[in-house]
């Protein structure tokens, strides 16, 4: 590997279309060195609907990325989102032979498949199959258990799976451009790169990446990843609320939602009035500031309270556990008040977050928008190592979407 | 054994004999000779001309001779002609006093059929409640939905019909299921409940993708649409569903079929599930879904009433109009609204789905426990704007 390397990271978002070329150093930090960026359409939801327009859009950020930091891009690291994506936590067992009483590489590998011996829908197919711990003969929270000697090794994963066909169209969309996919990331697990700390990892922390489309989320305890989830909603849902709810054009909404919007419950008082100004087809209104902020706050709860349903359904009483809080980014993250409504809503501190510890077009992190196609680029230099000589097709179609080993940083 | 009354009733179970040939165990009874001669169903009882209680009397020992033996009865027809409305009670009863257990399937006829016919039905059904096991109730005008002149005529009665037929081989399949997963007639009993009207689907499909278009058919199903908002599935008590299927019906199915619809009905509700791999139809799967909701407690209601109020009080205060006042207001209209419904009455609602998705009205729904969740938030949840104060 040489000491520096060239990541690209590829988001293909409800409303933007990102792509962030960064630069790995030896020391482990990575350096950005440029953004290409296009507004998205042909997106709803996280999920492709047009596959000639999103093509179209994705060459035009890339186009905007070459300009800009005079790099060829060849391959990228993708993000995918969607509500189809589902998850769940497994342990595989694995016994040692008889005659061989010390643990091998081989067996790592025995013992993840092991794991992913469950039945999924049959249009699914395996994203990731990420590492929480091993047990040797019972003993909890092994990290390393190579050449250990023991008898009976089980590991912990967590098990990230969607709809084959939906993901696969993904990843045609960027083939038809001749561009190489290095690999496909869950979303939430790209954010959680930059926005949490390895400290905050093990404190526990629940990340929230809310962007135009969809909502990503993603629980760390102990360091590792125990639950993960999308939602279908996100900024666009608080703009059509705004729409339908103060009557006023789409674009009208998104730029009041921008400019004024609030999430924080207006209680019951009177905040007075907003005076949007008279435009090309649109006149001149006044407001209610307190509905807009209804409005706005009925949502955000309501995207949190779906969230914290979803993770105490499977993990009764973790919330709680998450010392470190929660981490909100993504575009939406910009909303005033948002975190506020988080603490709220799950009860425990909330803090906004954004790319930490990387160098370079310093504008670029300081904007949550970004936080999912920086933490690609910084997933791919972790894992860079570990890549085998495989299309990306083959990889998921042979279940090894995760080839991703060892413990999830 | 599965019994037809009234012209109604002979239509359904010459479906039944026609779409199953082999099916056993089907009698009609009716006063159309015509109606009865047409029919390709064996087993026949004739009723004389008149007086449809004399008749009754006339072919009382005929009919208790004929169902003796089996072990349930189920009674189909279409209430509020002369014929089944009468009949289906005495026939019950009589199947009661036999120790049978004894369900009816009973169509209540559309609004526009007249005042009288109505009567009749609702008087027949209060009989039937009284006497039967459980009553499946199939309301005509829930079908036409919310927009009566957009349907016409001849669909809503082709509607109803085939609506009345598919519960009717829904009950009667959930009856003899063979298995291997059964639906046993007490999990029947407790989901027809006391006969409010039944929220029923059923659809089918074949070819690869047959599970979900199925399922999707039968959750559509105009019965499970509630008078207001989307479905009844999302707020069900309890829930049978029986898959029915050829031998080929795999695994994979059932778990797919049981998992959709417990993400779309809630983890509270109580689903029952039956499995019935002895269909004849090489290909086809059959879905049938009964939804029972939860009955809606007027206490609870006015606690909720207040706790809106108390979110409105704002705009109300603005108004000036005292809280009181709308809480008065709203608790009538709210008991205006249950005493409707409990008359069997349906009002038209207006749809305002479009309106209320906006932006995501072509878009694929986002469905959760129920609710569409492209519908603004504020709107699902009630709560009142404020309007600027100038």
């Amino acid at each position: 590997m040489p000491s520096e390397q060239i990541f690209v990271g590829l988001e293909i978002g409800t409303t933007k279309i990102c792509v962030i070329v960064s630069e790995g150093r030896s020391d482990g930090t990575i350096s950005i060195l440029g953004v290409g960026e296009t507004p998205s359409r042909g997106v709803r939801k996280g999920e492709i609907v047009d596959l000639a327009t999103v093509s179209e859009c994705i060459h035009e950020a890339l186009i905007d990325a070459e300009e800009k930091t005079n790099v060829e891009i060849r391959n990228v690291w993708v993000a995918i989102s969607g509500s189809h994506l589902k998850s769940f936590n497994n342990r595989g067992t694995f016994m040692l032979p008889e005659e061989r009483d010390v643990i091998i590489e081989e067996d790592l590998k025995t013992v993840e498949t092991n794991a992913k011996e469950v039945s999924l829908p049959a249009q699914n197919i395996f994203l990731h199959t990420i590492l929480q711990g091993y047990h040797v003969d019972g003993r909890r929270d092994v990290i390393d258990p190579i050449r250990m000697e023991c008898q009976k090794l089980e590991a912990d994963f967590h098990i990230v799976h969607g709809i084959k066909t939906r993901i696969h169209n993904t990843l045609r969309c960027i083939e038809s451009l001749k561009l190489g996919i290095e690999d496909v990331v869950l979303s939430s697990l790209a954010s959680a790169q930059v926005a949490v700390t390895q400290h905050q990892k093990d404190l526990g922390a629940l990340v929230i990446d809310i962007g135009g489309g969809t909502t990503d989320f993603l629980v760390y305890y102990n360091g590792s990843v125990r639950h993960s989830g999308v939602l279908p909603l996100g900024g666009d849902h608080i703009t059509n609320d705004i729409s339908i709810g103060l009557r006023l054009p789409m674009q009208r909404s998104e730029l009041l939602k921008i400019q004024e919007g609030s999430a924080i419950d207006p209680k019951g008082a009177d905040l007075g009035t907003i005076t949007l100004k008279n435009d090309l087809g649109f006149l001149g209104c006044d407001i209610s500031r307190a509905s807009l902020q209804i409005i706005i706050n009925q949502r955000v709860c309501e995207i949190f309270e779906l969230v914290r349903k979803d993770i105490e359904g499977s993990h009764e009483g973790m919330i709680g556990m998450l010392r470190a809080g929660v981490m909100i980014t993504g575009g939406s993250s910009r909303l005033r008040g948002i975190a506020t409504v988080a603490e709220d809503v799950f009860e425990i501190p909330a803090h906004l977050t954004r790319a930490k510890e990387v160098g370079g077009a310093t504008q670029t992190f300081e904007n949550p928008q970004f936080s999912t196609a920086i933490g690609l680029t910084k997933y791919a230099m972790a894992v860079s190592e570990n890549i085998q000589e495989e299309s990306v097709f083959e990889k998921l179609t042979k279940g090894i979407g995760g080839i991703f080993r060892g413990r999830s940083r | 054994m599965v019994i037809g009354v009234g012209n109604a009733g002979v239509g359904i179970l010459d479906r039944l004999n026609i779409e199953n040939p082999g099916m056993t165990g089907l009698m009609i009874i009716n006063n159309d000779s015509e109606s009865l001669g047409a029919s390709i169903v064996t087993k026949k009882i004739t009723l004389p001309y008149g007086d449809v209680r004399d008749g009754f009397l006339s072919v009382e020992e005929d009919f208790a001779k004929s169902i003796e033996g089996s072990a349930s009865v189920l009674l189909c027809g279409g209430l509020g002609g002369e014929t089944a409305s009468v009949m289906i009670p005495l026939l019950a009863a009589r199947a009661k006093t036999m120790g049978l257990v004894t369900l009816a399937c009973v169509g209540i006829p559309f609004g526009f059929e007249g005042k009288q016919k109505g009567e009749l039905a609702n008087s027949a059904l209060k009989k039937l409640r009284g006497v039967c096991d459980s009553v499946a109730v199939i309301e005509n005008d829930r079908l036409t939905g919310s927009d009566p002149t957009q349907s016409s005529v001849g669909t809503a009665f082709q509607l109803s019909d085939d609506l009345l037929y598919s519960s009717v081989r829904a009950l009667q399949g959930m009856l003899i299921t063979a298995g291997p997963m059964k639906i046993t007639r007490g999990d029947l009993a407790l989901a027809l409940g006391d006969a409010t009207p039944m929220n029923f689907g059923y659809g089918r499909a074949e070819g690869g993708n047959r599970l979900h278009e199925a399922l999707e058919r039968a959750l559509r199903s105009p019965l499970m649409k509630k008078k207001e908002g989307p479905s009844v599935i999302g707020d069900a008590r309890m829930i049978l569903l029986l898959l029915r299927g050829p031998k080929d019906l795999s695994f994979a199915e059932m778990q797919v079929a049981l998992e959709e619809v417990e993400r779309i009905a809630g983890k509270k509700c109580q689903i029952k599930a039956g499995v019935d791999v002895s269909a004849l139809s090489v290909s086809e799967l059959e879905i049938f879904i009964i939804a029972t909701p939860d009955a809606p407690d007027l206490s609870v209601e006015e606690k909720k009433l207040e706790e809106v109020l108390d979110k409105v009080s704002p705009m109300a205060s603005t108004q000036g109009r005292p809280k009181k006042e709308i809480a008065t207001r709203v608790k009538q209209h709210a008991v205006v609204a249950k005493s409707n419904s409990m008359n069997n009455q349906t009002q038209g609602v207006l749809e305002l789905d479009s309106y209320q998705r906006g932006r995501f009205d072509k878009s694929e729904p986002t469905i959760v426990e129920g609710e569409d969740l492209d519908v603004p938030t504020f709107l699902r949840r009630g709560i009142k704007l404020v309007t600027p104060s100038k």
